[in-house]
């Protein structure tokens, strides 16, 4: 820009001329802001005042104290004129200096914006985060907007930061932790401490503390119970003995008296029952016994250990199951009773089921009693077993089946149902393959040889799918997991029972095993698009697809 | 259950949106066998990332990472590399259905496992008190312990139907972002086990005074199940009793049903 330097001195006529030098804006807009700001208040000193040529402005001057002087503005009003003229011309300067750098910041700052943009996104890339991650940093609006599933759950500001918990020792015992499996470590400033190293909900936290107070509940009365029986004594029964907390106080002592009791701290998942007995004298002919069963016997494992090595049942075994037992009755016989069944006699099978009965009854008629020890149950209170426990409603409220509903259902026009094989969760693969590790392990491995059938078109589908997994089945695994479970549940309960009772028994008890059963089992049914009847067994679902697969 | 995960299946067979992917373990090694996936050379539970659910929007940044890292093979994925490898990813969304299947399985399993515990046990039992000719000589009697055992038997039953519903219906209600805990599982389980353990212990003992009976030859000393032989007006009496006390309808008993019964001939007769 060409600056124009004219001279209002001019019309005084006495002004000499004065070389009028070029200056840039730029120079110039510094050399003012300079001049403003050093400006000297003295009167004597020469100042040298460059004003903007700004076009149509109104400081297109040059004007010097001198010359001002020498034209003979020398009265107060001649300085107060100047004062003030001096003042718009400041005014002016900084609107336009301000206009001109905002004009300057803008331009500047988009191109320095998209360069900080730029280089924050390659850092970024760097550091590994993902393109949506990204965007989330730098514009935290736009993460806002975006499709569901594609908003990143942990931008790196917002990463969820773990609070653990610091816990006294005293408060929550280092058995809870390991018995839920929760990491823990201790502090290293104070040893009383723990640092659980998970986060734990409310919820979890109100059943870790549940857990402590059961534990210190059971502690309470056994250290009581060690205490009552520290005076020395010859070592009779080595019975290991839970502390029942609902006895009253005359039946603990009397507990006491008559039993001894070996203090084995239990852990919940442990936990025995009260095994009361009156034979302390005759337990050394138990242990001899017990020893000389094992002698003979080499897997006689307890506990966790592994099952013992009965492979097959005894199908030879004439032994009847143990509720068929006899009893001692016909030895309390009085002659009136005996007068009768002399003029009509029973059949043993008669009798038998008679005693079966009323045992079964008993058990039954015990089961529908309140409870007030629900305090040992190992879930905490908020558990819904608990309330329906207390009320005796546990083993009640539990729906009859009969043994008929878990069997196969003859109608074979249900397994030709064409859905199994057009399903989203086609499982027969995994179940094959599932049943032919069980075959390999539990008994011949015959069929390890066969060949898995083909995946179904379906699935072959999945695996071209660019968006999808192509390969993971892991829930079609889980399922023919759990209906492999399911099958063998079921088909071991069912063993279990017969082992008491004769399972084809007609009594409730009985019919409410065939209930829970068929309950659980329908956890594994699949859908009703996929299944058929829901009646049907599992083994039967899994035999037709083993025999459709095969 | 099941329905979930059908219908799980279905929403992500339907979806159009790219997934975003997390890396995950498969679920055990039977599986591994069954899709003839060989180990990663470096296990994910050791890596930091994965550890940490590191999600991928892109597909190719998860292959990479499994890829390079875990396979710690720099050669170009291969489609069948990517078929491979493509059993440890996993879509968010099925991240915790698959948590909740593993839980429910190992309640099945644990409970599973209780019953072939007490089976062996009591197979056990009947062999051990059988004679030559497998039948059960007659000095063996009923020991109380052995009703007890039922009692807990039928206990174990039921309870694993309390603890499987707790699990179902958390998992049917559940919201997809509720994550099913760890701590209730675990409690479900020793809820499932509870009588169990209390079962078996009761058949321990049971074995314990029919090894004395064999032992001594007799049931001296054994808590024997003694029934008082009485006359057949009681037991009508007794079954009545029982018979009553068992409900009929939902929450109705026959006594209330009875006086229903009178109180309708009653109002008919005042009518007449």
């Amino acid at each position: 820009m060409q600056p124009k330097v004219d001279s209002d001195d001019e019309d005084a006529g006495s002004s000499p001329s004065v070389p009028r030098p070029e200056v840039d804006s730029e120079n110039f807009n510094i050399e003012n802001s300079e001049a403003e700001k050093y400006q000297p208040s003295g009167p004597t000193e020469r100042i040298t005042k460059k004003v903007s040529a700004s076009p149509g402005g109104a400081g297109d001057m040059r004007l010097t104290q001198d010359e001002s002087q020498g034209a003979g503005v020398s009265s107060t009003n001649g300085k107060k004129l100047l004062a003030l003229e001096d003042l718009d011309l400041k005014q002016v300067i900084k609107d336009e200096v301000t206009a001109a750098l905002k004009r300057n910041a803008d331009e500047v700052d988009e191109e320095v914006q998209k360069r900080i943009e730029e280089e924050m996104r390659s850092r970024l890339a760097q550091f590994g985060f993902q393109p949506n991650q990204i965007e989330a940093v730098v514009h935290p609006e736009k993460a806002k907007t975006l499709q569901p599933g594609m908003a990143p759950n942990s931008p790196p500001w917002l990463t969820h930061q773990p609070t653990y918990v610091k816990v006294h020792k005293d408060h929550l015992p280092v058995y809870t932790l390991i018995y839920y499996d929760i990491p823990y470590e201790i502090d290293r400033s104070d040893s009383d401490y723990m640092i659980i190293l998970r986060e734990l909900e409310p919820r979890e936290t109100e059943i870790l503390f549940e857990h402590t107070r059961r534990l210190r509940s059971r502690g309470a009365s056994y250290l009581a119970v060690k205490e009552r029986d520290r005076t020395p004594k010859p070592d009779y029964a080595q019975v290991r003995r839970r502390p029942e907390r609902t006895q009253s106080p005359n039946t603990n002592r009397r507990a006491t008296n008559h039993y001894k009791t070996n203090h084995v701290e239990v852990s919940p998942r442990s936990r025995t029952t009260t095994l009361s007995r009156d034979q302390s004298m005759t337990t050394d002919k138990v242990a001899a016994a017990r020893r000389k069963q094992k002698s003979s016997k080499t897997s006689s494992k307890r506990g966790t250990s592994p099952l013992p090595t009965i492979a097959e049942p005894n199908v030879n075994l004439r032994v009847p199951p143990f509720l068929v037992w006899p009893n001692t009755l016909g030895e309390v016989e009085d002659d009136a009773s005996k007068d009768r069944s002399n003029a009509r006699p029973q059949s043993s099978g008669e009798h038998d089921s008679a005693l079966t009965e009323l045992t079964l009854s008993e058990i039954e008629k015990y089961m529908r009693k309140n409870r007030q020890d629900d305090a040992d149950l190992p879930v905490s209170f908020h558990h819904p077993f608990h309330t329906s426990y207390k009320s005796g409603k546990a083993f009640v409220e539990i729906p009859e089946k009969s043994i008929k509903d878990l069997e196969p259902v003859q109608d074979a026009k249900s397994f030709n149902n064409p859905q199994w094989n057009q399903g989203v969760l086609d499982v027969r693969n995994e179940l094959a393959f599932v049943e032919t590790i069980r075959e390999g392990t539990g008994r011949a491995s015959k069929s390890c040889t066969t060949p898995l059938p083909k995946i179904s078109s379906t699935a072959s589908l999945k695996q071209k799918s660019v968006t999808r997994i192509p390969s993971r089945r892991a829930i079609q695994w889980q399922m023919s997991r759990l209906l492999i479970e399911m099958d063998l549940l079921i088909s071991s309960t069912q063993q279990l029972i017969d082992q008491f009772v004769p399972k084809h028994y007609p009594h409730p008890l009985l019919r409410k095993c065939w209930g829970t059963l068929y309950e659980i089992s329908k956890v594994s049914l699949l859908p009703p698009n996929l299944s058929v009847v829901p009646t049907q067994c599992l083994r039967c679902i899994i035999l037709t697809l083993l025999t459709r697969t095969r | 259950m099941c329905k979930e995960n059908a219908n799980h299946e279905k929403q992500e067979e339907s979806m159009a949106s790219p997934f975003i992917y997390l890396i995950k373990d498969v679920p055990d090694n039977e599986y591994m066998q069954m899709h003839e996936l060989e180990k990663l050379a470096i296990p994910i539970e050791i890596c930091s990332i994965c550890s940490k659910s590191t999600r991928y929007p892109d597909i190719d940044d998860a292959f990479q990472h499994l890829q390079q890292f875990h396979s710690q093979k720099r050669v170009v994925l291969s489609l069948e590399d990517r078929q491979r490898l493509g059993h440890w990813l996993v879509s968010t969304a099925s991240v915790e259905l698959g948590r909740r299947n593993a839980g429910m399985i190992s309640l099945i399993e644990a409970v599973h496992w209780r019953t072939k515990k007490l089976l062996y046990k009591a197979m056990e039992i009947r062999s051990g008190v059988a004679n030559e000719e497998k039948e059960k000589p007659s000095h063996y009697l009923l020991p109380s312990a052995l009703v007890k055992a039922a009692e807990k038997t039928f206990k174990f039953i039921f309870t694993s139907l309390h603890a499987v519903r707790f699990l179902k219906d958390q998992i049917s209600t559940a919201a997809p972002n509720l994550k099913t805990s760890p701590v209730e599982l675990r409690d479900n389980i020793a809820l499932a086990e509870y009588y169990a353990i209390a079962a078996k212990n009761a058949l321990s003992k049971a074995q314990d005074e029919l090894l004395l009976m064999a032992y001594t030859g007799s049931s001296d000393g054994a808590s024997i199940v003694q029934y008082i032989s009485i006359p057949p007006e009681t037991t009508a009496l007794y079954a009545i009793g029982c018979l009553v006390a068992r409900p009929i309808v939902e929450e109705l008993r026959i006594q209330e049903l009875y006086r229903n019964h009178l109180s309708s001939l009653v109002s008919t007769g005042f009518n007449i």
